[in-house]
């Protein structure tokens, strides 16, 4: 269960980088301003309402590909350079196992 | 009967301590816990252990405080963690993340011992001690000074509470009587802002603010503001008008079962109770969805007589295709009295472990109307223990109630509350308490009364405000509901004041037919168009008396479209049906069909004129009317 716990816990950070993302980068409106009109609530079930503006489709979706791309790329170095490290650590892992030295094998 | 003024006062808070035996209980074991922590934590260090273990250890005082130990560039990391473990606490409070500061805690001396190296930084124990004093002296003097401006304004409060509430009962205007209800041009308008949102097809939500599902922007407390608003006004103007108005009620129940809509609770039952299996959101905890969305149920089946939420399953939580929590009006209120009965504190958490005393109101009022629908005795079995906790537990020692505890640690978290707020619930099952709040509330309200270019008196707030619908600045949710809470208690004066700070700072737009207001979010805009249409008494009317009782079996306006027919005013006495109807659009002739009429009965139609037809043999009729402006009409039996 602990386990679980931590899951959801890392779930949920990714989660709120997500919200947090979307806020401070992508500017989505939800952001903290003082901007004095909310556009939801202009609104309206029948006609007349004045129309909202859409956001640009385009501008967003290049935006969300370009942050999406950087994350990737950074998510692969990291995983190739965590591969590195822990085919080194291995390595020495297997020599200290030979020697059958009772000693600590953190190698810094 | 009139409450007497000092009776009231008798009941005002009279202790010296603000904190209740549940609180000092959870205070102890956390002390125990933390002493515990320090204990294990120091001894590393005075027995001369292994470097990891001592770093280790002195994380366990303050979190990072390890990394002071490891010295060199990880020193850097003691700021940064405290910086995390404040982001975590605040996931803690903003969604129940109870794991989250504690993985961050013990994480980080566990960190700091793997990374520690052959010896300690041999200033960290002394910095770590004199932090965790400088932080502990802070908190002990920032609180003392709290104590003692709360013990000041209890004084001051002890010295004017009787005059207080003598002039609370003198100014309140008297309820209005049945034929003085109907809704005027801009309250129409006003309500056309609600019914606009809550007649879209089910499932969509244009109009609504769509920030985030765990705190105050929620799109559940904005479905549920929508609907006591409509709820209320069919209780107090058109009890005798189904229709759209029945449907909008309905939808936004229906809406509610959305999984985006609660979903929430799946994210915060894992992380806050460590439940991945069965996130059941009307089971423990989460008063927030129970307490609120019962209110809401048991409004429309009070006003509609339509018991369709009590049938077993009609409330059918899907998380998915295979896994559907199945709930109706029953179970909902189930769960708030059960949770009530298994707390210590009576009063019991939303998100996991933060208990909000204003979400428990919301619950017990929502036990209210469910006694007086379905003849239970839920609220006198539980509600002198549910008064004492909140008097001992959650009352600050000036007689205020707070915004929230833990009820873990029993940590007081700073929250914005107002008496104001707590008074409108309370009038609909403690009145006497209630006008005790309110009397107290109004006190503190003449201080931001100030009159405005025309002289007028207007509410004036300070600052820039802030928005709880949608986290932006603005003041529309702040006089809605200071508006909202006068009137209740009959306040007009005061209600005219927030009328006017609303109209003139946040931005009212009359377009369309619909009035709104443009600075403020949805959700307070849902508590401005309810705070328009109410009158003295009209919420605990509507939670506590329900409809004219001639209504739910006299004759009803069933179809009228919408917005070309409004309904201003829809009452029966049993036989008749009188009404007021506006044009929503254009002038001219609409239809409109009238059920519960007589089977085969004569009947007469007055409106100027008279015009004579039958029922059909179902007690049906369908009529043409000619609308113009204000159109009254008067429905009664031939003979």
């Amino acid at each position: 269960m602990p386990c679980c716990a931590f899951a959801a816990f890392i779930v949920s950070q990714i989660v709120l980088g997500f919200g947090a993302i979307r806020r401070f980068v992508l500017r989505s409106d939800d952001a903290f301003d003082d901007t004095p009109s909310n556009a939801a609530t202009e609104w309206r079930l029948i006609g007349g309402a004045s129309a909202l503006a859409a956001p640009s489709r385009s501008r967003s979706g290049l935006r969300i590909l370009a942050i999406a791309a950087s994350i990737e790329i950074l998510l692969v170095i990291g995983a190739a350079y965590g591969y590195h490290l822990h085919a080194h650590h291995h390595h020495h892992h297997d020599l200290a196992s030979v020697a059958s030295a009772p000693v600590s094998v953190r190698i810094r | 009967m009139a409450a007497i003024p000092g009776d009231i006062a008798q009941t005002f808070i009279r202790r010296e301590a603000t904190v209740g035996p549940v609180t000092s209980a959870r205070h102890r074991r956390i002390a125990m816990i933390y002493a515990a922590m320090c204990i294990l934590g120091l001894l590393p260090t005075i027995l001369g252990m292994s470097p990891a273990l001592q770093a280790a250890g002195l994380g366990l005082w303050i979190p990072g405080g390890g990394f002071l130990a490891v010295g060199g560039w990880a020193i850097l990391l003691f700021p940064l963690t405290l910086a995390l473990f404040a982001l975590a606490v605040f996931a803690w409070f903003g969604a129940g993340m109870v794991i989250a500061p504690i993985i961050i805690w013990l994480g980080a001396a566990l960190l700091s011992g793997e990374i520690a190296g052959e010896q300690t930084w041999f200033l960290a124990p002394y910095l770590v001690i004199t932090t965790v004093a400088g932080i502990a002296i802070y908190a002990y003097q920032r609180g003392q000074a709290r104590k003692t401006a709360e013990l000041a304004k209890l004084e001051a409060r002890k010295r004017g509470i009787s005059a207080a509430i003598a002039e609370a009962i003198e100014v309140a205007m008297p309820v209005p009587t049945i034929a003085e209800r109907e809704l005027t041009p801009d309250d129409l308008a006003s309500s056309r802002y609600a019914l606009d949102r809550a007649l879209q097809p089910v499932g969509q939500m244009n109009g609504y603010d769509k920030v985030d599902q765990f705190q105050t922007s929620a799109l559940r407390y904005q479905i549920n503001h929508l609907g006591y608003g409509l709820g209320m006004l069919q209780c107090m103007y058109t009890p005798s008008f189904h229709g759209y108005l029945s449907q909008a009620q309905r939808n936004l129940i229906e809406l509610y079962l959305d999984r985006r809509i609660w979903g929430y609770w799946l994210w915060e039952s894992a992380w806050g109770h460590l439940n991945l299996t069965d996130p059941d959101p009307a089971a423990k905890d989460n008063i927030m969805l129970t307490g609120w969305f019962g209110i809401q149920l048991c409004t429309y089946m009070s006003n509609t007589g339509d018991r369709r939420y009590a049938e077993p399953g009609s409330l059918p939580f899907r998380r998915n295709p295979r896994r559907v929590f199945h709930h109706d009006a029953h179970t909902i209120a189930q769960s708030v009295m059960k949770n009530f009965l298994d707390s210590e504190f009576c009063l019991y958490p939303c998100e996991p472990n933060w208990v909000y005393p204003i979400c428990n109101h919301y619950g017990m009022t929502s036990l209210k109307i469910y006694d007086r629908v379905f003849g239970t005795k839920y609220v006198p079995s539980v509600l002198d223990r549910w008064l004492k906790n909140l008097d001992t537990e959650f009352t600050d020692y000036s007689g205020s109630v707070i915004g929230l505890r833990s009820s873990l640690t029993g940590i007081r978290f700073p929250f914005p509350a107002g008496d104001a707020g707590f008074a409108g619930f309370e009038n609909c099952f403690a009145p006497d308490r209630a006008q005790r709040m309110w009397a107290t509330a109004r006190q503190d309200l003449k201080y931001i009364m100030k009159p405005d270019q025309t002289g007028a008196q207007r509410l004036s707030l300070p600052g820039k405000g802030f928005d709880f619908g949608n986290y932006k600045s603005g003041f529309a949710g702040a006089y809605a509901m200071l508006m909202d809470t006068a009137r209740e208690f009959g306040d007009y004066e005061i209600a005219d004041a927030a009328l006017r700070a609303l109209d003139q700072d946040c931005g009212r737009a009359d377009d369309g037919g619909v009035l709104r207001y443009s600075k403020g979010s949805n959700l307070s805009n849902a508590m401005a168009m309810r705070a328009r249409i109410h009158r003295r008494d009209d919420f605990r009317r509507t939670i506590a008396e329900g409809p004219p009782e001639a209504s739910l079996r006299g004759p009803i306006l069933t179809d009228a479209k919408y917005p070309d027919v409004l309904v201003a005013r829809a009452f029966s006495n049993g036989d008749d049906l009188e009404l007021v109807l506006y044009p929503g659009a254009n002038p001219g002739p609409q239809n409109i069909r009238i059920e519960r009429l007589r089977p085969g009965s004569k009947y007469a139609m007055r409106n100027g004129s008279e015009h004579a037809f039958t029922a059909d043999n179902t007690g049906a009729a369908s009529l043409s009317i000619e609308l113009n402006d204000r159109t009254p009409i008067h429905i009664v039996p031939k003979n």
